[in-house]
């Protein structure tokens, strides 16, 4: 009761400038969002009077309903989602199985591999050579570019170390003692104790992979292995939209415009991320004090 | 070596995970840095690394005595000092805002709204942007709906406006992201300095300008110091999608230059030269960089 007496008292011309100019800043941030929002729900030759604030003013599903139909987008959202869960998970399985090897003391080449999994972080090998290289491994112009080059990368393994080295080593000796293999006292103790950092480091890797959109510039030829990302890259990049023409030669889209679609198309590519991201910020926060740590 | 052969064999499980796993490293890494040497050939993929032929440092040259050059570098510069110069205003401003803000749901709300961008591919970024900058666009039609202007103006076909709308989009995007480390710092100041400061009289402003600015000074220096080392491998995504013919001599720089003359052009041995020129830079002024942040901080001890 005091207390908040006190704050009301205090609240000055300050407090009232500051809370003005944090709402501005909220407002600068989420008002495009807002604006594409209501593009992509508004009528597409009727956009293009313009005109268009934060509200559709010709409310319409139909653009939505047409990138779920087409089968290019239908495609390249399957592949987004599937590029996301397997990119997460393998490469969660195999970073924190090498950064498990690693806290072993008595791993034969361990300084060996500590360099050779770490030192990538610092020195890139550069765009045209990395292309070579995977063009010669038959990854190009595959779902597999999306997995395979991110299996380990050294910052998640420094992470997953540094976390497991802190769990007790008591209960591993006692599983040892019962005759536990490695591999039990990954899955079963180590796993299991670490679910937040491992939750934390998939979580990330699954906006990355959903937001990626340069590898499949890079790498695939022709569209078979578009993803959303790519496609609105492909699309300002290219500034041609064919598949937009394509769909108005079938005739199945009288109403759309490059416009419109490309604001639900843009829509469709954040909503994901928008959703998700507030439960990484529990975590990431900490993350990043890690980071600064060891930096 | 017996023993450790020995050691070796009875650790077969963690081995058996390792010894993959560095081939696909040495695969994905390691051949990749070697296969800079055909920077010094004029490679061809029909002939391979073993038929091309060596040229020695001719592509090197060719691109140092190329006039497009030194406006690529200026470029490349220009748009990172610019984002990291207001990014870091930007983002220490907004850490100062969020701290100072009294009601706790407000703070969380504009904290958590802050990081949304960061979260978000450039593709929608970009998308955006050129959505409300267009001729059509939402900043077109509020600008001519108040009479500033009376006919469409293509704010992103303008050379002098270029770059400054690359930074306001990288600030944008980042701000919020920035700042955390900033309040961290912030939190992690004593409150007593501010009891006492309060008790001598000194109003929030005050606060701030000679308590808040000069503690988190250190980690400022730092993150600037270190940032510096970036400046000239700056990344490139954003230039490659906001991209346009009319902007070209402001727009392109080595990253963007390299993608379109070694994917585009198909050449290789050149292109591989320009992304080596600019790692080497950029790895030398880390070393440097890294070198004064050392000694910055053992001097100031924090």
């Amino acid at each position: 009761m005091v207390k908040a007496l006190k704050k009301k008292r205090k609240l000055t011309v300050f407090d009232i400038v500051l809370d003005m100019a944090s709402i501005v800043f909220v407002l600068i941030i989420l008002l495009p969002f807002v604006h594409l929002a209501a593009l992509s729900l508004n009528d597409g030759l009727d956009a293009l009077k313009g005109g268009i604030g934060l509200l559709p003013r010709k409310f319409t599903l139909e653009n939505y309903k047409i990138i779920f139909q087409e089968q290019s987008l239908a495609r390249a959202s399957l592949v987004t989602v599937s590029r996301t869960l397997v990119g997460t998970a393998l490469p969660l399985l195999c970073t924190s199985l090498v950064a498990f090897c690693l806290t072993r003391k008595d791993l034969v080449g361990r300084k060996f591999y500590l360099v050779l999994f770490l030192l990538p972080m610092y020195i890139g090998a550069g765009l045209i050579p990395t292309f070579l290289t995977y063009k010669a491994l038959r990854l190009t112009n595959s779902f597999a570019v999306y997995i395979v080059p991110n299996l380990v990368w050294g910052y998640n393994i420094i992470i997953l170390r540094s976390f497991f080295e802190t769990l007790p080593a008591s209960l591993e000796e006692s599983a040892v003692l019962d005759g536990a293999t490695e591999y039990q006292i990954f899955f079963r103790i180590c796993i299991p104790l670490s679910m937040p950092v491992v939750v934390t480091i998939g979580l990330f890797n699954a906006v990355w992979q959903w937001n990626s959109w340069f590898d499949t510039v890079m790498y695939i030829r022709g569209n078979e292995w578009d993803t959303l990302s790519s496609l609105l890259a492909h699309m300002l990049m290219e500034q041609q939209t064919n598949f937009i023409n394509d769909m108005k030669m079938a005739k199945r889209a009288v109403s759309l415009t490059p416009e419109v679609l490309k604001a639900a198309m843009t829509i469709v590519t954040a909503l994901p991320i928008v959703l998700v991201y507030p439960f990484l910020q529990k975590y990431f926060v900490k993350g990043i004090m890690v980071g600064a740590v060891k930096e | 070596m017996k023993k450790r052969w020995k050691k070796f064999g009875k650790q077969y499980r963690l081995q058996v995970i390792m010894v993959p796993m560095s081939i696909w490293a040495i695969l994905i890494f390691y051949i990749p840095i070697m296969g800079n040497i055909i920077a010094f050939q004029d490679y061809s993929i029909g002939k391979g690394i073993l038929g091309s032929p060596w040229v020695g440092l001719k592509h090197f040259k060719d691109f140092l005595t190329n006039r497009y050059t030194l406006q690529l570098v200026r470029n490349t510069l220009a748009m990172s000092v610019l984002g990291l110069v207001f990014g870091t205003f930007a983002a220490i401003s907004l850490a100062l805002m969020i701290n100072e803000i009294s009601s706790r749901m407000l703070k969380k709300t504009v904290q958590t709204i802050s990081y949304l961008p960061h979260f978000i591919s450039m593709g929608v970024c970009a998308t955006i942007f050129t959505q409300i900058l267009g001729r059509r666009g939402l900043i077109n039609e509020c600008l001519q709906a108040v009479g500033l202007l009376d006919h469409a103006y293509a704010f992103l076909e303008q050379e002098h406006l270029f770059w400054i709308i690359m930074t306001i989009q990288i600030v944008w995007k980042e701000v919020g992201w920035n700042a955390i480390i900033y309040l961290a710092a912030i939190t992690g100041i004593s409150s007593d300095i501010y009891e006492a400061a309060q008790i001598d009289g000194a109003g929030r402003m005050q606060r701030i300008l000679h308590i808040t600015l000069p503690c988190i000074s250190p980690t400022i220096i730092i993150l600037l110091i270190m940032d510096l080392g970036k400046v000239f491998s700056g990344g490139f995504e954003q230039q490659l999608l906001m991209f346009n013919p009319s902007v070209m001599d402001y727009a392109e720089v080595i990253g963007s230059y390299v993608y379109k003359r070694g994917m585009g052009g198909a050449q290789f041995s050149f292109a591989t030269a320009v992304g080596m020129f600019q790692s080497v830079i950029s790895v030398i002024l880390l070393v440097l960089v890294n070198r004064a942040a050392k000694k910055y901080s053992e001097v100031s001890l924090w």
